[in-house]
């Protein structure tokens, strides 16, 4: 493997929005070779990276790749085919943060190709000397995740190593430490190593050439190894060249010039409020994917109530006239006092608990509540207070949509079994109980509010409280998720029990 | 040059780079909201299918009772509709007002297909109605079978009657059932219009008696009277609800018998033989007999003894022939009358009567007929129900009773 050269020829990059980031573009990097490419933010640089590794996201849409790497003696047509060779040390590390250090690094041993096998991994492992396996990767510092990384990404046997951002968030010490890590791979192994990043001081001393990806002229450019080489390059480039490049990127219109001015003056700070019921109410209540859930839920708790209510008599045909009556009014008593709060109180909770712990889960692993605190903004006011109400609107609300679903289905799955008899006789029945109950009937909308409110407030205040506990990683959001939904139906089901032997408690 | 590379892919990792459409985010909200919108107006329409609407004056009918009222209710009742194949469907609801105004409401879903049913019948919910009902067919079935049941009850209860088992242990209780039956009968105001038909001839001295202590006599005597006649005619008894005729000459007999009574001779004098064997004599023991039979129906001690004769192993012997062609007979009834069976649909006429005969419920029922059906079915069977008056909406209203 030593001794061989990557080399990029032809290669051009065209984003789903049409953007050509490069052109016609050649490069090489050398064994023993450290090369660091460089750019404006959003010029391009990752995209190029993907495509080496063969990374590119096709669901962001259809990328037009031309041009040919070439390692040894493969090469591959970036056209048809997606590279393998690479291996990249992802920005912000990518480490599996529900496996431990150890697992980490075994994980991709187990899955490397037979090219690896015969490697001598003691360097490798060398890296990790001050991480024991059975550490937690939340627990890790920022060096040691980024070598816990880069000793993953050598595990998997890759010949070439690329490295995005990788001083991302070091201190100099420990950026410095890295570039000397990587140097070494790179004369030990003779590995080619391929660096993109913007804070390049700590690592010149140690890259053998440096490449700009120069937005002007679309390509590849080699740039002296020197910080005032490199800030004069930059400032060569055009920096509204590259707002425009962002924007086309994105498919957005380039922000007027006065779009900012007027966000700055203080106004009246309760429409936030506003701001976040509204995008609690949505989310909870409001969108497309959860009224057709509920709907849906409704409809299949109509169907089968009366599929099966009649279908299944003991003594068929002659019940099921004989007693068609008593039949359909009690199932639409037991649905509108019982089942369908029910069912609806179990779908919205289960929903809207993983909705609400995912979401304070996420502003608190990112620090958005001290963020609030910090600039006095009555974060858990707005938001807690929010989900309350939304919440209980939202099953209130629901709750009637899925009655209004399961009537219909009912009324549309009797008609399969009576297509001679008229609407009408089936709402007589249906509703005859409710009907029948008058000023009773108040009594039992009221034991159904308080069903739906105690529900709401119940499971929507545990998904509350296990959202906004500290949380270290993904994981742990993904555990409170199933432990608040778990929670909440379990409170729903309490609930729904609870009232209901109140409600007809004789 | 080495062979191209190309990373194999799952099927599932092709579902994952299907292509979505890429919108703005506002255009994604505007969507979400337009698409929220529909299912809302979904929701709504659902609701609107399912839910009661107001009554609306053009889908009114208005009748009234004819007078004096026979059945005299107050209050909602089920209004159906009897299809051109016989069969019946429910087509509305009526509330009955105190004075015989009948305002009938029909459901919006069958006014249009069944416009020709104007003539509109009033009827108790009993087996009388279901066989006016049924079609030609299931009646010939059923007179069939109610044939036999007639040989195996002739032979039969000749036999268990005669015996001192029943003598002993069951007639009493019988005649008990059967007295309170009668009492019922009775009371029931076509009986009373029968008897005023019978009367109506005579002087109004003999009347005012007859409607004072005279009566009480009559009834204790027509007990006896009424059981003789059963005597004769237990096989007959089991298809009078389906039109079959009895013999009335032993209760006419017994009547006469009864008038014999040295109680009433002194002011009976005037009441001729002639006069217990006219017309309206024979409606009064007619109505009696049918009158006796509805009530023993409703009698809840009926199935205790029956069912404590049919497990008596010294009656079953003699009862078993019997039984065997009245079960068979009871099997069919189901299936004629009401159309019910393994392979049945609803027959909302024979659910309502038979909930009312499981409930005790006397809650009347309107049939709304062509005029061509109310022609048969008077002919069939004239004392089943009773042929309501059509009235204008405007007379209703004016009415005052139960007007929109």
């Amino acid at each position: 493997m030593s001794g061989q050269v990557l080399s990029i020829s032809g290669l051009t990059i065209t984003t789903p929005n049409g953007v050509d980031l490069v052109r016609d573009t050649h490069f090489e990097v050398g064994a023993h070779e450290l090369v660091i490419i460089i750019g404006p933010s959003g010029s391009g640089k990752t995209s190029i990276i993907n495509t080496l590794c063969g990374l590119i996201d096709e669901r962001d849409g259809e990328w037009k790749i031309a041009g040919r790497l070439s390692y040894g003696e493969r090469e591959i047509d970036l056209s048809t085919s997606r590279s393998d060779m690479c291996g990249l040390v992802f920005q912000g590390n990518a480490l599996f943060d529900d496996l431990s250090a150890g697992e980490n690094v075994k994980i991709a041993a187990d899955h490397a190709g037979e090219g690896a096998r015969g490697f001598d991994a003691t360097p490798i492992m060398s890296l990790l000397s001050d991480i024991r396996p059975e550490q937690p990767i939340a627990s890790c510092s920022g060096g040691q995740k980024q070598r816990i990384a880069i000793a993953r990404t050598l595990i998997a046997g890759h010949p070439i190593l690329i490295l995005d951002e990788p001083n991302s968030g070091l201190d100099i010490i420990s950026s410095r430490r890295l570039a000397g890590i990587i140097k070494d791979i790179c004369v030990q192994r003779g590995t080619p190593v391929l660096i993109a990043a913007h804070h390049v001081d700590d690592l010149l001393p140690l890259a053998d050439r440096v490449l700009m990806l120069d937005t002007r002229a679309r390509t590849v450019r080699p740039v002296a190894p020197d910080m005032a080489s490199i800030e004069r390059a930059m400032r060569g480039l055009d920096s509204e060249g590259e707002s425009a490049l962002a924007a086309a990127e994105t498919g957005a219109t380039a922000p007027q010039a006065d779009a900012w001015q007027g966000l700055a003056r203080r106004g009246r700070p309760g429409r936030w409020f506003a701001r976040y019921f509204a995008e609690y109410f949505w989310v909870l209540c409001a969108s497309p994917f959860m009224l057709a859930y509920l709907g849906l839920g409704g409809a299949i708790l109509g169907f089968v109530s009366i599929w099966f209510g009649f279908n299944y008599h003991a003594f068929g045909g002659y019940l099921k006239s004989i007693l068609h009556d008593e039949t359909l009014a009690g199932i639409g008593f037991v649905q509108t006092t019982i089942s369908v709060p029910l069912i609806a109180s179990i779908l919205v909770v289960a929903r809207n608990s993983a909705v609400i712990c995912a979401d304070l889960g996420n502003r608190t692993l990112s620090a958005q509540l001290p963020a609030m605190r910090n600039l006095a903004i009555p974060g858990l006011r707005y938001l807690v207070v929010s989900i309350l109400v939304a919440n209980t609107l939202s099953l209130a609300l629901l709750t009637v949509a899925a009655l209004a679903t399961a009537s219909w289905s009912a009324l549309q799955t009797w008609q399969v079994f009576f297509p001679d008899q008229p609407p009408e006789f089936w709402q007589e029945n249906y509703f005859r109980r409710l009907i029948e109950a008058g000023p009773a009937l108040y009594a039992q909308l009221g034991w159904v509010s308080a069903k739906i409110v105690l529900s709401s407030v119940l499971g929507s205040g545990a998904a509350i409280l296990i959202g906004l506990r500290p949380k270290l990683s993904v994981v742990s959001i993904n555990n409170a998720i199933a432990k608040a939904i778990v929670i909440g139906v379990s409170l729903t089901l309490l609930s729904h029990a609870f009232f209901a032997i109140m409600q007809f408690w004789r | 040059m080495m062979p191209k590379l190309a990373l194999p892919r799952a099927s599932f990792a092709r579902l994952a780079t299907v292509r979505l459409p890429t919108l703005s985010l506002r255009m994604q909200y505007a969507g979400g909201v337009v698409v929220s919108a529909a299912i809302i107006a979904g929701f709504v329409g659902a609701a609107y299918r399912v839910l009661p609407h107001a009554p609306s004056p053009a889908r009114m009918m208005y009748f009234r009772e004819p007078q004096p009222a026979t059945i005299g209710y107050t209050g909602t009742v089920p209004v159906f509709v009897m299809k051109p194949d016989h069969s019946v469907v429910r087509h509305g609801t009526a509330e009955m007002g105190a004075g015989g105004l009948i305002r009938v409401d029909l459901f919006p879903s069958t006014i249009n297909e069944y416009a020709n049913a104007t003539e509109a019948l009033l009827a108790d919910p009993s087996l009388g109605i279901l066989w006016a009902a049924a079609t030609d067919t299931s009646q010939a079935e059923l007179r069939h079978r109610i044939t036999l049941v007639q040989d195996m009850a002739a032979q039969t209860i000749e036999r268990v009657i005669t015996s001192d088992v029943f003598t002993d242990d069951y007639r009493p209780v019988l005649r008990a059932m059967l007295t309170d039956a009668i009492s019922s009968a009775w009371r029931d105001p076509r009986t009373q219009k029968a008897v005023e038909g019978l009367l109506a001839n005579a002087e109004p001295a003999l009347r005012r008696t007859l409607n004072g202590e005279v009566r009480q006599i009559l009834v204790s005597r027509l007990s006896a009277a009424i059981w003789q006649m059963l005597r004769a005619n237990w096989a007959n008894a089991f298809g009078v609800p389906f039109g079959y005729e009895l013999d009335y000459e032993p209760a006419i007999r017994a009547m006469t018998e009864t008038l014999a009574d040295p109680r009433l001779q002194h002011v009976l004098l005037g009441f001729g033989r002639a006069q217990l064997e006219t017309r309206e004599a024979r409606q009064l023991a007619e109505r009696l007999v049918i009158g006796s039979f509805d009530a023993l129906m409703r009698d809840r001690r009926v199935p205790a003894t029956v069912s404590q004769m049919f497990w008596d192993v010294r009656l079953r012997a003699m009862l078993r022939p019997f039984t065997n062609s009245l079960f068979a007979l009871a099997g069919a009834l189901p299936q004629h009358l009401g159309g019910l069976g393994s392979e049945s649909t609803l027959n909302p006429l024979a659910a309502h009567v038979f909930k009312a005969f499981a409930v005790a419920s006397r809650t009347p029922l309107i049939l709304l007929v062509t005029p061509a059906d109310l022609d048969r079915l008077q002919t069939m069977e004239s004392d089943t129900a009773v042929t309501l008056q059509r009235v204008a909406a405007g007379a209703a209203s004016g009415a005052g009773e139960a007007a929109p």
